[in-house]
């Protein structure tokens, strides 16, 4: 009971500080019963018409994965899936998520264009975790891994060794040290550079002891997985915390079966650490990458009179194999194919298009809000088995990931100024750190001496353990008027027009225009590629006889602001007969359009 | 039942005067088992063998049909996690039903002689066998059932849309003229490019150009049911289980029929949770059909190398493969066959450091008269017909009304053909095939320890120099397994009453004294004992009295020995 007492706690507190605004603090508990459960069951309660609290899966951990839906659910709506904190350790995100659903539940006109489904936390177990106290930063979750393959699981993590609730790191003046401390700034360490002449001074380690005396520290902590590595879009094996497999996990596979249980999901929204509104996510292979070249297979290189081990850049290849195959629409996932090149893992040029427009408008609206993006530091690169990247290269949708804050870029040192420079090869994370304004968190401690039971004398302090994620404190509004806004982006199709012409007595040709009013296409380049959506038709019904046509017909790739196809029908009736144009599609559209068999004509 | 059994049993007595054993469940090798016949067969083996067997469900099919695993284990030597473990399944294509009677006949062969052949009482008492006859359950329980052909019912009954049109399943064949059997449909056609063999009028052949034909071949029986324009376009099922597996799992548009993620079908997922809770499964067999092959990975340039310590191990039962049946190749997936991605054996092998073989039984050549088994030579291939099975492999054509095309005809080979070998050969087939098991089975490792010398140096301290060594082919762990630390490594460590351990090593060479020491924890020494060879350590040791040598592996059992200082 206590233990969930505790945890609860620091829910509270991760609330409280978001409404202060305040960086996170772990050293307090409070009592407060289950709040986020609370927090999401109240919000049904106070508008059950509208809120729908859903329990898609449990983590390994036992811990619920909880998905607020926001709109009444309607065979004829499309929903955005907005998930929050994959990787565990993104307490922004996790926080923004709760206010985000606040503002969509405050908004009776929100749920106008889309539903939104708010997955709260996914990966529950490394949220858990990442609050814990000492600070330990783990954002795994309750799977024991045997990290280092010995006879023990999960028994040698990091120890707080000066008790200052934090995992900071240790030095240790060895002969084989390779760093040196920062002159000028005696928390940071740099590397040691020996074409300069220099030579290390000291070991740096993570705080803690051989647990069990392997002579390594730290090297089996417990747990775990990371559910932001687990999806299976660029998956990597061998990486204990990305799971034996993709989706081994219970926590990625529930978000995967809900996913394509409901088709009518239009588009991805993944709050985390990366940031795919900032920059495209872009891969050095594949296609979609002007500058990746590959081997061409032996039996490939010999048709073409080329050496085995020849490499070229994709777009010769494929040249080259339209060539030789004498068929100039020979695709390009045929040739991907053939070099063994595995998924896409770059945006379909197609749809760069969009994409790379919507990253211009974030980035405009985020100079108006006066948050220019180029005054924070990068974020992350979507990781190998992220959520947001499979959302998009598997699930077929438009997806975007948002962080909402990194570290603010340093400013550069007057020319006048007498404080020494930061050496070149520091990186910009630490400089922005050690510029970080006074809060409750300390990014750095100051070195202490500390005997080791193994290593004998180092120094405890430096830089405190996955402190950026503790740190942030930022205005969410302008980010959140942006997501609401790509509501207004959807895929939106309508039947544009219908024209009826009598080319005989009783003979009607019908014409139906389907347009796409939504900025967004349908489905997506990649969505096409990899078959999802399923595609949106077009039914005749009349009492008369189809002449030309059939009933039902299925369309093609509509592009945004304005794609259009369009169908034609000859029906045999007597003038003044109703027929009834039905469009039906999982998530972009869906209209019933009656017209009269009258018309001019010949 | 009993009393049917009792009968079978005397009539095989009859039939086979040279049998000295009576059976305690007498199985036909001359027929194949349907879904339910499979079922009442595993029942029997566990009721005659009560202490020998476990049988257990994995878990259920997306039509609700349990997956079933009869365990071979005999509890008196040990449980059957503390053995190495052999892992044999069948028919994860649920149209390649003969894999069925392969699993079935080998759990039947090792029970039944037991008692009789020393070697399979061995076999049986060394190691554990796992045994799922049927891994796609659904398909071919309805192959059985429901109107069928030779290449209806591989995938898993997961719905998907085939043709695009956004409807899932939604034209799938018909058994038009009700026979029980999905034929082929052929209409007259003067533009049609297939005419009647001159020599075999069963046999459509192609006409060259500028020659005129007399038939349009319509495909397999069925109607237009979605009134789209095509014929069994959007059939049920399309999951392919064996691309379906974990490991560099592709999505669809890489891999046709991968499924919506690894394990997104219930059998797949059911026989993966199996795996997970045995470590000690040193190899797999999974049957199909068909080829005549010995199949190991590699599946495609992405599933990576296999180290060449593996290779050897899998080169030595291959090449043994190739003798126990003749006219099989032992080959690589990937590079001899075609790219599979997401496939059982690479998941196995690369995911939980277990080797197997795909086994892709025997046909082809063996139902032809063309002497170098051609099957394209459907001449031939009707001459065998009618000489050996009086020509019921084919259903001669037929006229028939169909509903959209008028006067049509139907026939073809018929659903036990062509993949399917006719009932007279299973018995040497599933005999062969379950030799190739139990030869495997017999590799797995089996592990002595030795103690080479125990040697005082001074001081009250004592050199302990102890051997473990593996007769056999497979090794205690694979060299993929521990390069990729998959699979904890196997320990060998030493502990006595008021022993101090002080050095421990590995040693490289016995007479040279050359040694990798181990620099914490000694008493431990992590190792790996590989094919056909031996690892030496060694201990420093103070104290007296008996110090007792310990192996513990994942998957080549646990034993000791002590050693007086």
């Amino acid at each position: 009971m206590r233990k969930r007492q505790m945890r609860a706690g620091r829910w509270f507190i991760l609330l409280a500080s978001l409404v202060a605004g305040i960086g996170i603090m772990l050293n307090q508990a409070h009592a407060w019963d289950d709040l986020p459960s609370n927090w999401a069951r109240d919000m049904e309660t106070a508008d059950p018409e509208r809120i729908t609290l859903h329990q898609i899966g449990t983590s390994y951990g036992d811990r619920p994965i909880q998905l607020l839906q926001i709109g009444q659910s309607a065979q004829v709506k499309p929903a955005i899936l907005v998930a929050a904190n994959m990787d565990g350790n993104s307490i922004q995100s996790a926080s923004a998520i709760m206010r985000f659903a606040a503002k969509l539940a405050a908004d009776p006109h929100s749920t106008d264009r889309a539903n939104w489904y708010l997955l709260l936390n996914g990966n529950p177990d490394g949220m858990e975790h990442f609050m814990d106290v000492p600070h330990a930063a783990r954002n795994t979750n309750d799977r024991p891994v045997n990290d280092d393959m010995d006879d023990a699981v999960d028994e040698d993590g990091p120890d707080d060794l000066n008790k200052d609730m934090y995992i900071s790191q240790m030095r240790q003046r060895h002969p084989e040290g390779e760093w040196l401390p920062v002159e000028g700034h005696p928390m940071l360490m740099r590397r040691a550079d020996p074409a300069n002449g220099e030579r290390g001074i000291y070991r740096i380690f993570e705080e803690g002891i051989d647990n069990d005396g392997d002579g390594q520290l730290n090297e089996d902590p417990p747990g775990g997985v990371i559910i932001g590595r687990n999806f299976p879009h660029r998956f990597e094996h061998y990486v204990p915390e990305h799971g034996l497999f993709a989706a081994s996990e219970p926590e990625t596979r529930a978000i995967l079966e809900f996913a394509f249980d409901h088709p009518e999901i239009a588009m991805v929204i993944a709050f985390g650490n990366s940031n795919t509104l900032r920059t495209l996510p872009m891969q050095d292979r594949d296609a979609g990458n002007p500058n990746a070249t590959y081997e061409l297979p032996n039996w490939f290189a010999n048709r073409i009179g080329q050496d085995e081990g020849t490499k070229l850049p994709f777009d010769e290849i494929l040249k080259l194999a339209r060539q030789v195959f004498a068929n100039p629409q020979l695709s390009e996932d045929r040739v991907m194919r053939w070099l063994s090149a595995g998924a896409k893992v770059n945006p379909d040029r197609r749809d760069k298009v969009w994409w790379e427009a919507l990253i211009e408008r974030y980035s405009a609206a985020m100079d108006s809000a006066g948050m220019p993006l180029e005054n924070r530091l990068p974020s992350e690169d979507p990781a190998p088995g992220s959520f947001e990247e499979w959302a998009y290269y598997q699930y077929g949708v438009p997806s975007f990931a948002l962080d909402f804050w990194t570290l603010p870029v340093p400013e550069e040192a007057d020319s006048g100024s007498t404080e020494i420079p930061y050496p070149e090869d520091l990186s910009d994370e630490l400089i922005a750190l050690s510029h970080y304004p006074d809060t409750k968190v300390k990014p750095f401690s100051a070195w202490t001496a500390y005997d080791h039971p193994t290593l004998g004398p180092v120094e405890i302090g430096g830089k405190v353990k996955n402190v950026e994620q503790l740190l942030g404190d930022t205005d969410f509004e302008p980010t959140f008027d942006f997501i609401t806004s790509l509501a207004d982006d959807l895929p939106s199709l309508a039947i544009d027009s219908v024209a009826v012409t009598r080319t005989a007595t009783d003979v009607y040709r019908v014409d139906a225009w389907v347009v796409n009013n939504g900025f967004l296409p349908y489905p997506t380049y990649q969505g096409r590629r990899t078959e999802r959506p399923a595609p949106a038709s077009l039914t005749l019904e009349s009492n008369g006889t189809l002449l030309e046509g059939r009933s039902r017909r299925v369309l093609g790739l509509l592009e945004g602001s304005g794609g259009v196809e369009k169908m034609s029908w000859l029906v045999n009736g007597a003038e003044g007969r109703t027929i009834t144009l039905t469009l039906a599609s999982p998530s972009a559209g869906w209209e019933t359009r009656t017209v009269t068999l009258l018309g001019g004509g010949q | 039942m009993r009393t049917r059994i009792a009968t079978l049993m005397l009539l095989s007595l009859l039939a086979l005067p040279v049998a000295s054993q009576a059976k305690k469940v007498n199985l036909n090798w001359d027929h194949y088992y349907s879904g339910p016949q499979v079922v009442a067969t595993l029942n029997a083996l566990h009721n005659a063998y009560p202490e020998l067997t476990d049988l257990t469900s994995l878990g259920k099919s997306e039509e609700g049909r349990d997956i079933w695993l009869l365990t071979i284990n005999n509890p008196s030597t040990g449980s059957d996690t503390d053995k190495p473990g052999i892992y044999v399944d069948g028919t994860i294509h649920g149209n390649e039903i003969q894999a069925t009677e392969v699993v079935l006949y080998t759990a039947w062969y090792l029970l039944e002689n037991y008692e009789s052949i020393p070697r399979v009482q061995e076999l049986v008492d060394s190691r554990a066998f796992y045994m799922v006859p049927v891994v796609n359950v659904d398909s071919r329980w309805r192959f059985f059932e429901d109107p069928s052909y030779y290449n209806r019912g591989r995938t898993a009954r997961v719905g998907y849309d085939d043709d695009r049109d956004g409807l899932i399943d939604e034209d799938d064949y018909e058994d038009l003229d009700g026979d029980g059997e999905i034929l082929q449909m052929r209409i007259k056609d003067p533009f049609g490019r297939y005419r009647s063999h001159p020599d075999d009028p069963r046999i459509m052949e192609r006409v060259e150009s500028g020659e005129q034909g007399e038939w349009t071949i319509l495909g397999r029986e069925g109607i237009d049911n979605d009134g789209d324009g095509e014929l069994n376009e959007d059939p049920v099922g399309y999951l392919d289980m064996n691309r379906n597996f974990g490991f560099k799992w592709q999505p669809p548009y890489v891999q046709g029929g991968a499924g919506d993620f690894p394990l997104s079908a219930l059998p797949t997922r059911a026989v993966t949770k199996f795996i997970l809770t045995k470590p000690n499964i040193v190899f797999n067999f999974a049957f199909h059909n068909y080829g005549g092959l010995w199949v190991r990975g590699p599946g495609s340039d992405l599933a990576g190398f296999y180290s060449p310590r593996d290779v050897e191990v899998y080169d030595f039962l291959g090449e043994m493969g190739e003798k126990i049946v003749p006219g099989y190749k032992y080959i690589i997936g990937g590079q001899d066959m075609y790219t599979t991605h997401g496939d059982f054996d690479e998941f196995l092998y690369s995911n939980f450091g277990i080797y197997g073989f795909v086994g892709e039984l025997f046909t082809g050549s063996q139902i032809t008269f063309d002497k170098d088994g051609e099957r394209a030579n459907a001449v031939e291939q009707q001459k065998f017909n009618d000489a050996l099975q009086q020509g019921e492999m084919f259903r001669d054509w037929k006229p028939f009304t169909h509903p959209d095309y008028g006067e049509i005809e139907l026939g073809g080979w018929r659903t036990f053909t062509r993949r399917i070998p006719p009932a007279f050969m299973i018995q040497e087939m599933v005999h062969r095939n379950a030799s190739m098991v139990l030869f495997t089975a017999g590799q797995a490792p089996e592990i002595e320890l030795e103690l080479l010398d125990t040697t005082p140096i001074g001081n009250g301290l004592t050199r302990i120099r102890v051997r473990a060594s593996n007769k056999n082919a497979i090794p205690s762990l694979s060299d993929k397994a521990v390069r990729e630390k998959i699979i904890r490594k196997d320990i060998l460590s030493i502990e006595g009453d008021s022993l101090e351990v002080l050095s421990g090593a590995i040693i490289n060479d016995l007479h040279l004294n050359n040694t990798t020491p181990v620099e914490h924890n000694p008493d431990k020494i992590f190792v790996r004992v590989p094919s056909f060879g031996k690892v030496d350590v060694q201990w420093v040791v103070r104290g007296a009295g008996t110090a007792r040598v310990s192996f513990d592996a994942k998957k080549a059992g646990n034993s000791f020995l002590d050693a007086k200082l």
